[in-house]
């Protein structure tokens, strides 16, 4: 029994030897893979560069200098008072004046141009500009400006040809309109101010002819219903003309000029 | 069962997380979502229709597209994808039984025609495949995805595979939720992104090897630098991170100067080749992709040119003011409308990527000053070349603000900057470190597939 317990008690020795041997080995394993604070710079570096992109802890100003013209338009905009508004405009007409000259070839630049003239309610920059951005940047897949361009272009045209309409100048009319003529693209907009030019000059035909084609691009334009129908009127075709107010009053019961004839047509 | 994670290879987990997950992308992610993928899309089904050579007409310079497959990628852009706007599941079901007919087509003029097919090699063979089983975009779509995932995978696998150390860190960097999302994609990204790993991976293997450099593997490494170059040709720098090498390891002499001239020649190819049959058609009235500003890198140069430090400062505020929209590009934002993966996980994952760089070494090697000093140049040379480029091509002339600027650009060059921590910090974990990166990609994999879906789709 005794010799049993030796040799357990031995057994015993041996194994607790051997786990102060491997702990002994594990410590001498530990003492070379020794740490120093130098090894964690490059990782503190890497981290730190990250926390500083991450976080930004700075004030940096990047923006295009056009858009800065434009953010100051935009602002414009949202003022009441006109002193206020007419130094942002200044200096965003100052800016974009610049960038114009600095990059000719920018078709955004001369749409945001355009953009300050007609804040300006200079028609004849306007549509310069407007003409110019559609120029240079029609055809693109991505971030058209063309669209955006033709919409203003058209509505600069509509506020200078009406004011010429209405002192009677038909032939500065006309001229303006074929000036804004855009080859690039189709702008069924110069249709309708030329039908409202051949009509004034007494040419029904003719005027009837573009304000049918605006009225396939744009089918829902009351004023242009409007415009078919006294055309209509002028050719003498009473019913054409009938259906026509009728379609332009359902779109827009208070439509001047569809009542105007209405009450016309209807006291004949 | 103990410590399994490492009786079995950690590749072997990454392809079985990457196809599950990857697949799972593949379904989930909505239909020609991710950035540019449409234009790719088209450009893989022209090659697999063998339409090699693009027409110029009046309308511009393309060729032929099924009707129905332009209306069904069409109506999928441009959703902006808020509260109101998502792709309902069922119209996906309704759609899947349009087939379109190869007889049936206009003429797509195609603004991306010059670029050449052997990014899209996966991409077109899942084309051929998913045709052969029904004609239908969305379906020939997933299948085109689906191959490109297999490619990926199998490279990356490859990649890991070789690599003594830094697997764990390839495995971080491939399962990045925006590197799995543009491999489930349709688009050369695909391949670029694998074989600038399998590169990394080639340069980590010679360097930790005794033995020399055997022809066959230079031969490998040189054809994953062709594919990469024909890829995307802008990562020139990372294949000579191979000049780290000492030179004894090859068998052959002046073996840097032999191997850096062929590297070069390698990278010229694209130009002396598909590019020069592209050019010999002297194309003109192409339809741009972008035109509302002037684009063009020799007259954008000459303009900074006379403002040097101008160009510096801008260069530097850029990394400054859009350099977290980079990072988040680079590990996690998807489709066109840029969602990204929330700002803590990306920052999490951006800790564990320099974490496990710093770790994942066995302290067999340690790289000598010049070593490193290479590598970093070679990271150096490549961030500024990406930086710059981009701030000369794809940004309008004069413009201060770099234009275009993804962060997915940069995946290539992660694990070069990752490398930069190689062996810095000793190591007494590292059998756990497997289980780390297997349980990271699976929590943010995860992650990813519920954040897609919920951000895509209408609860249904």
């Amino acid at each position: 029994m005794s010799n049993k317990y030796n040799k357990k008690g031995s057994k015993t020795t041996t194994k607790k030897e051997k786990v102060i041997a491997e702990k002994k080995s594990v410590t001498k394993t530990r003492s070379v893979l020794h740490f120093s604070y130098l090894q964690f710079l490059p990782l503190c570096f890497a981290l730190f560069v990250f926390m500083i992109i991450w976080f930004k802890p700075y004030n940096v100003h990047l923006k295009d200098p056009w858009y800065e013209g434009a953010v100051l338009i935009d602002s414009a905009r949202k003022l009441s008072d006109p002193n206020q508004r007419n130094v942002l405009l200044n200096e965003a007409g100052k800016i974009l004046t610049e960038q114009v000259h600095k990059h000719p070839y920018h078709a955004r630049v001369h749409y945001l141009y355009g953009f300050y003239w007609y804040d300006r309610q200079n028609w004849d920059s306007t549509i310069f500009h407007q003409k110019e951005a559609i120029r240079l940047g029609a055809g693109g897949t991505v971030n058209q400006v063309e669209y955006n361009a033709q919409e203003i272009l058209n509505t600069a045209l509509g506020n200078k040809v009406t004011a010429m309409l209405n002192s009677g100048n038909l032939k500065g009319a006309a001229d303006a309109v074929e000036y804004a003529k855009t080859p690039e693209m189709f702008n069924p907009g110069i249709d309708k101010y030329k039908g409202i030019i051949y009509s004034r000059q007494g040419y029904s035909d003719s005027a009837l002819f573009y304000f049918l084609r605006y009225k396939s691009a744009n089918p829902n334009d009351a004023n242009n219903l409007a415009n078919i129908a006294i055309s209509y009127n002028q050719k003498n075709m009473r019913d054409s003309a009938i259906v026509y107010i009728n379609e332009a009053l359902k779109l827009d019961p208070t439509n001047a000029n569809a009542n105007y004839l209405n009450s016309q047509l209807k006291s004949q | 069962m103990k410590d399994f994670w490492n009786k079995i290879p950690i590749e072997y987990f990454f392809l079985v997380i990457g196809l599950f997950f990857g697949m799972k992308l593949v379904f989930i992610n909505p239909p020609w979502q991710t950035n540019d993928e449409d234009r790719h899309f088209y450009n893989s089904w022209y090659y697999a229709n063998g339409y090699f050579k693009p027409d110029s007409r009046e309308e511009g310079i393309g060729n032929p597209l099924p009707t129905k497959m332009y209306d069904q990628v069409a109506g999928f852009q441009g959703i902006r994808f808020n509260e109101k706007t998502k792709i309902s599941k069922q119209k996906i079901e309704e759609l899947k039984g349009v087939t379109y007919e190869k007889t049936d087509t206009f003429f797509y003029s195609n603004p991306n025609y010059n670029t050449n097919p052997i990014g899209y090699i996966p991409n077109i063979i899942g084309i051929k495949l998913g045709e052969a089983y029904k004609k239908n975009p969305i379906i020939v779509q997933w299948w085109s995805r689906a191959f490109g995932l297999f490619a990926y995978l199998l490279i990356v696998f490859f990649a890991i595979r070789i690599t003594p150390v830094y697997k764990n860190v390839l495995m971080l960097i491939a399962l990045a939720p925006m590197s799995l999302y543009q491999s489930a994609s349709v688009t050369y990204d695909t391949l670029c992104n694998a074989t600038t790993f399998l590169i990394i991976a080639f340069v980590i293997k010679w360097l930790l090897q005794k033995e020399k450099v055997s022809s066959r593997e230079i031969i490998l490494f040189c054809l994953a630098v062709t594919i990469q170059v024909f890829s995307k040709a802008a990562y020139y720098f990372i294949p000579f991170l191979f000049l780290i090498i000492p030179s004894e390891k090859f068998s052959f002499s002046y073996s840097k100067i032999k191997l850096s001239i062929l590297i070069v020649a390698i990278l010229m190819l694209p130009t002396f080749t598909w590019n020069a049959y592209i050019n010999s058609f002297h194309f003109k009235g192409a339809t741009p992709l972008q035109n509302d500003f002037l684009f063009d890198p020799s007259k954008n140069l000459a303009f900074h040119l006379k403002n040097i430090p101008g160009m510096i400062s801008d260069l530097f505020s850029n990394v400054l003011v859009q350099g977290k929209n980079w990072i988040i590009g680079c590990i996690g934002r998807f489709g066109y409308s840029y969602t990204p993966l929330p700002d803590g996980w990306i920052f999490m994952y951006v800790i564990a990527l320099f974490g496990m760089a710093s770790i994942d070494h066995n302290g067999n090697i340690k790289l000598t000053r010049m070593q490193r000093g290479i590598s970093a140049l070679l990271l150096l040379a490549s961030l500024a070349a990406i930086i710059t480029g981009l701030y000369l091509t794809i940004t309008p002339v004069g413009a201060r603000f770099i234009f275009g600027g993804q962060g997915r650009y940069f995946i290539p060059i992660l694990p070069l900057l990752l490398f930069q921590l190689f062996g810095t910090i000793p190591n007494y974990a590292k059998k756990y470190l497997p289980l780390i990166t297997i349980l990271i990609s699976i929590l943010f994999l995860y992650k990813t597939v519920g954040f897609i879906d919920e951000t895509f789709y209408s609860g249904n």
